[in-house]
């Protein structure tokens, strides 16, 4: 009877939960689909093509294997999908209602034009010399579609896009639409994450003495416009020193600024970027 | 006799338990703003300088925050074209009224000291410019966390205020 009792109750306490819990699946649109180039003069009886999906503000490449020749795959673009985005995969459900999951080749933010940025005016300087900077390693700590909080990457500027490279994929914005963008100085634990926190328990005051250890980093914040006119903004924390350089690289990609960085200064002193950000 | 009477109890437990929320929620939602979609506008700082990763962590969270916890059928960004064209838009304004940057190592030396505060005023608007709601919400962070973490409590709270007080038209 106890028993019987316990089950009744646990099912009861946890009934309120189940009505909450919600599919992951959204609505994804065919964009574009080109013959993948790994397989471009083979044989093979299954071609495989990227199909770009765009899924809310981003647009995922996709490998996918089709059976069916050339003329279906391409005849696909602008058909919509349910589709549940995971870190490396995407799912769908077909017409008979089996799902598949797909391989993401590479990801863009929205905002990002597919076309290169060889149709710009010729007095941009980065159509001069087109400039490739050594990859800087960053902390993406929240904005970037598709993109979780606190993930950690390289930043490269290449051929007028912001690159942000991180697990095997890519995110991009195109440089031309980012609309502002600031630099600030900070400062961060030594001892980060779940180990930080733990460490602050430590007794006769040690964790606030480890608390104390702190290196600099240098913030850099963007706002760009996506395709719809949309405003995004992404914060970024890198190596001390790097932001200034990386800012005016942006700039003299053809990106906006609403801070002019004094020439040898490393970050942003205007008023609008408070001086001391000690956290 | 007594096993019936905590048989009889338990299940009434349950029954209310599944059945409770939703007449809850129900009777909430007669009460609430209907509009289809939502445009949140950029935070405006005004005179108060605030720095601009405050002011994008702000925007972001909120963003994120809505689209979890509103219900509306489409939430826009700040100059989105696609959202001219909805009849019953509502527009999400906020101005920050007051900030305080504390700091992450004082909260961890100090413990009582060095919290970082924000306190913003949200007004709603409908298509004609009227407001249909305006609230002070603010952010905090006392102990864990660096100081971005205001922003994702106002945002969480911010997302909050638009649930309570706002349905979807022909949601649920």
């Amino acid at each position: 009877m106890l028993k019987a009792m316990s089950v009744i109750l646990i099912c009861g306490a946890a009934s309120p939960v189940l009505p909450q819990s919600t599919s992951q699946y959204k609505v994804g649109v065919i964009t574009a689909v080109q013959l993948h180039q790994g397989v471009v003069g083979s044989n093979s009886s299954a071609d495989s093509y990227d199909v770009s999906l765009k899924v809310g503000d981003v647009t995922y490449v996709v490998l996918y294997t089709l059976p069916y020749g050339l003329q279906t795959a391409r005849s696909a673009t602008g058909r919509e999908f349910l589709v549940r985005v995971g870190e490396k995969t995407i799912t769908f459900n077909n017409i008979q209602g089996t799902s598949s999951d797909l391989p993401i080749e590479s990801l863009t933010a929205a905002g990002t034009p597919s076309d290169p940025p060889s149709e710009a005016p010729s007095t941009n300087p980065a159509n001069v010399t087109p400039q490739q900077r050594t990859p800087i390693k960053s902390t993406e700590i929240i904005g970037l579609p598709g993109v979780k909080e606190k993930t950690e990457g390289t930043l490269t500027i290449e051929d007028g896009k912001l690159y942000f490279a991180h697990s095997g994929t890519k995110s991009q914005i195109a440089v031309a639409s980012i609309k502002d963008v600031v630099t600030a100085d900070d400062s961060q634990r030594v001892i980060r994450g779940t180990i930080g926190t733990i460490t602050m328990f430590g007794p006769y005051g040690s964790g606030r003495v480890l608390s104390m250890f702190r290196s600099k980093i240098d913030g850099l914040t963007i706002q760009y416009r996506d395709d719809d006119g949309g405003l995004h903004g992404v914060v970024f924390t890198m190596p001390v020193g790097t932001a200034g350089s990386f800012k005016q690289e942006l700039i003299a990609q053809g990106a906006h600024t609403s801070v002019q960085a004094l020439a040898n200064a490393s970050v942003d002193s205007s008023p609008q970027v408070a001086a001391e950000k000690k956290q | 006799m007594t096993n019936l009477k905590i048989l009889t109890s338990s299940c009434l437990f349950a029954m209310m338990s599944l059945v409770g929320p939703h007449l809850h929620a129900q009777a909430k939602n007669t009460d609430k703003i209907r509009a289809s979609a939502l445009k949140v506008e950029m935070i405006q700082s005004g005179e108060i300088k605030l720095p601009a990763e405050f002011q994008v962590g702000l925007y972001e969270n909120l963003m994120q925050q809505l689209g979890k916890k509103a219900s509306f059928m489409h939430v826009y960004r700040d100059g989105d074209r696609n959202a001219a064209n909805v009849p019953d838009l509502v527009v999400f304004h906020s101005t920050v009224r007051g900030f305080k940057q504390g700091s992450e190592e004082t909260r961890q030396v100090a413990t009582v000291a060095g919290a970082t505060s924000i306190t913003i005023h949200c007004q709603f608007t409908d298509n004609q410019g009227r407001v249909v709601l305006e609230q002070d919400v603010n952010g905090k962070v006392r102990l864990f966390g660096d100081n971005l973490k205001a922003t994702y409590d106002f945002a969480k709270k911010a997302a909050g205020v638009v649930s309570e007080n706002f349905s979807a038209v022909g949601g649920s």
